[in-house]
């Protein structure tokens, strides 16, 4: 009804009709535009190494496969714990290596042993990813070769292996048309780990059962992955992985940020209502504000320099110190607190409040909307930023997302899947920052939108 | 945190005392410190070093004088630095500069849902740049990419985007048209908004089409802030440094090496601190103009 009243009160122009459908649909073109590279990182974070290498390109990534065996020891002879553990990981890397590109997202192998089960093991796409090249670097593969590889498997928990000894495991029959009921062939992949299993001679099992259903979760194998598949890439055998870049970005960011808050809001606090003399006042402004027309590019190289000479070079306080000079915040906080009714302040004095208290108890619950602004303001350069942490984190236990996702992309066997899957975590803090703070950004891009 | 802990022994102590003359010193100290230590010593150290042939290991190493500046100065890399940063910067102007302002000025025009049309906006520049720049790199790729396979169809290409001297620069430019510009369309949107509904109303009732309100109205009206945001995005162009050094690092043959970059190659991969900070010396000349105009004119227009 109102909605309608107020139509009617508006003056009507012709061709109206016409803005707004091109308002629309060009409003709405310009969004899809920018939106496809997004959703092509969202894609590429969820495909495997083949589809991420299809052409034509495919927007859709293919489900991954887990596939599970199940090996018949009976009729061979007894033997330890070890040998079958040996025979379960050649069961599952082995032919996995050779097809390494194909949508796999886990391989299970089950024992049994006169109608026993006497094992079960498992091996999952983050783990064979992060363990391919030590495990199974060509695919030049030999029954010796498990022996020196089995330690390594073990010691980082590549695969799992449950022993349920030879006696005492659970009943399991072999149901009489399993292997049949795998098809024979090239086509699928338990197919190919079949004509595996039967040429090459090199698992003990005799086949008993093969399946292969999808499993969903392994779409998001790159994020499950990603860390460990970092780490176990990562040159210096430092061990760091993207965990801890991410939180190195955290710390650098929330850092910055409360130094910001505290120093700028001091600062601008006594600019406003602390100093009295008019002169002393505009020379402080401009002392901090002058700063604004250094560029960051003409400060990299002293500024590289200074932090050498305070022996902050390749630590967090080095990258996140700097920040706490930011003449724009200063700024603000000056123009907010001018803002502030001088009598309550002075009320307060007069009563005999300090002014540090003043400033605690009065001064900053009221000004709430400026910090969250500044904060907010902060976050996003502050989380993107690129060439100072470039110049500063010279070692990977340093390094800050932006960093790290770079060199990745730097790196001879960069998988783009891990890449953009880091791309798609490192957007999830500032996408949360602004869905729940949208309206402070609005404001302060009133605020600091004049002064650029 | 501190402020707590200082509030505390404001109430056991008689609150008197802590009114003094250096109260304001105290406030002000911290972001003294920090000021001089992270942006005029670092400054003061920028004019010193660019005068020496600067050691690191045992500065600062012997006094040159001009020497440095006018090794650099003649030499074809840096011109060429010096050209293709201000390509880039005329590139970044003609090909992004007036999207925000067309998306804002569309944005006018919608009633219905245009809250959640400025949200949508904004989600590209959620992204860190880094990581666009890389998306692109990905779309970019001669063999896999996205944008040959779709330009294929309509019969163009293939190309070698980042690898053919005549469209790299372009190719990193591209990104920007629609990933980065979020936060400025929500400056002029508000710009638009400040401008009182009766006078667009009249102006309609004057007769004045879309265009006419667009030149005659809106864009005046929006000349301060287009103006401020240029001077900002000048700025920025020529400094442009991170999609480039994510993107071709400078190459193919230097086709992309900026002065900012070349800042860093002669810093950090030649080690020739003192022409380096020289280099930096002509940018902060440069840039710090440009700045000191821009705050000028909107203390100008502030009052």
């Amino acid at each position: 009804m109102k909605v309608e009243k107020m139509k009617q009160n508006r003056i009507r122009e012709t061709g109206e009709r016409t803005i707004k459908l091109v308002s629309y649909s060009l409003t709405i073109l310009f969004v899809l535009v920018s939106l496809i590279p997004l959703a092509w990182m969202v894609s590429s974070s969820l495909k495997d190494d083949k589809a991420i290498r299809a052409y034509p390109p495919q927007w859709l990534p293919s489900l991954p496969r887990s596939i599970q065996v199940t090996l018949d020891y009976t009729g061979m002879d007894e033997a330890a714990s070890e040998f079958y553990e040996k025979d379960a990981m050649k069961a599952m890397w082995y032919p996995w290596v050779l097809n390494k590109l194909e949508g796999i997202g886990e391989v299970k192998v089950r024992g049994i042993k006169d109608g026993r089960l006497i094992y079960s093991a498992r091996t999952t796409k983050p783990n064979f990813l992060a363990g391919q090249t030590r495990v199974v670097p060509t695919s030049i593969l030999s029954d010796r070769m498990m022996d020196s590889k089995l330690p390594i498997i073990r010691d980082k928990k590549l695969s799992s292996f449950q022993w349920y000894g030879l006696a005492r495991g659970p009943d399991e029959r072999p149901s009489p048309d399993a292997a049949a009921s795998a098809a024979v062939g090239e086509e699928t992949l338990s197919g190919r780990f079949l004509t595996f299993y039967a040429s090459k001679g090199l698992v003990q099992g005799k086949v008993a059962a093969i399946a292969e259903t999808p499993k969903l979760l392994s779409l998001f194998d790159s994020f499950l992955g990603l860390n460990k598949l970092t780490q176990s890439s990562s040159q210096e055998g430092s061990g760091s992985g993207f965990g801890r870049w991410f939180a190195n970005s955290v710390t650098v960011t929330l850092g910055s940020i409360a130094s910001q808050l505290f120093f700028g809001g001091l600062a601008g606090y006594a600019i406003s209502h602390l100093v009295h003399s008019r002169r002393l006042k505009t020379m402080l402004l401009m002392f901090f504000t002058a700063t604004l027309m250094i560029s960051d590019t003409s400060m990299m190289l002293p500024l590289y320099v200074t932090i050498n000479e305070l022996h902050l070079m390749d630590t967090l306080w080095g990258i996140i110190l700097p920040h706490t000079a930011w003449g724009i915040v200063v700024f603000l906080f000056k123009g907010f607190f001018d803002q502030l009714p001088k009598e309550l302040l002075q009320a307060a004095k007069v009563d005999g409040a300090a002014d540090f208290r003043i400033f605690y108890q009065i001064a900053a619950p009221m000004s709430i909307p400026i910090f969250t602004v500044v904060g907010v303001m902060t976050f996003l350069p502050v989380w993107n930023e690129f060439m100072w942490p470039l110049v500063v984190a010279k070692s990977q236990d340093n390094w800050t997302v932006t960093l790290a996702l770079n060199n990745i992309s730097l790196s001879k066997n960069a998988s783009q899947n891990l890449l953009m899957a880091g791309g798609v975590i490192s957007m999830i803090p500032l996408l949360l920052v602004f869905l729940t703070s949208q309206k402070y950004i609005e404001k302060g891009v009133s605020f600091t939108g004049v002064k650029g | 945190m501190q402020a707590s802990v200082v509030t505390e022994a404001v109430r056991a102590k008689p609150a008197r005392r802590l009114h003094g003359w250096w109260m304001p010193i105290a406030f002000l100290l911290p972001s003294l410190v920090s000021f001089a230590l992270f942006k005029y010593y670092p400054l003061f150290k920028l004019f010193y070093m660019s005068f020496f042939a600067y050691q690191v290991a045992s500065p600062p190493g012997d006094f040159v004088g001009f020497h440095n500046y006018a090794e650099f100065l003649g030499t074809d890399s840096f011109m060429l630095a010096l050209r293709n940063t201000f390509v880039f910067a005329l590139l970044f102007l003609a090909m992004t500069f007036w999207v925000p302002i067309v998306q804002a000025l569309l944005l006018g025009e919608i009633g219905r849902g245009n809250s959640t049309f400025r949200f949508l906006y904004q989600i590209p520049s959620i992204v860190p740049y880094v990581v666009t720049v890389l998306i692109w790199k990905w779309m970019y790729n001669p063999d896999f990419g996205l944008l040959n396979y779709y330009l294929g169809k309509l019969g163009l290409g293939p190309y070698l985007w980042l690898n053919n001297i005549h469209m790299t620069k372009f190719a990193i430019v591209l990104p920007s048209l629609v990933a980065t510009q979020g936060i400025s369309i929500l400056l002029y949107y508000s710009a638009i908004r400040g401008i009182p509904q009766d006078m667009l109303e009249a102006a309609k009732v004057d007769g004045a089409g879309p265009w006419k309100r667009i030149t005659a109205l809106l864009v005046p009206n929006m000349r301060f802030i287009i103006f401020i945001q240029f001077v900002g995005f000048m700025t920025g162009a020529l400094l442009i440094f991170d999609p480039i050094y994510v993107m071709t690092q400078g190459g193919p043959a230097e086709s992309t090496t900026t002065v900012s970059l070349h800042i860093y190659n002669t810093a950090f991969y030649q080690y020739r601190f003192g022409v380096s900070a020289a280099i930096s010396v002509v940018m902060f000349a440069i840039t710090g103009l440009i700045t000191y105009a821009q705050l000028r004119l909107s203390k100008s227009a502030d009052g």
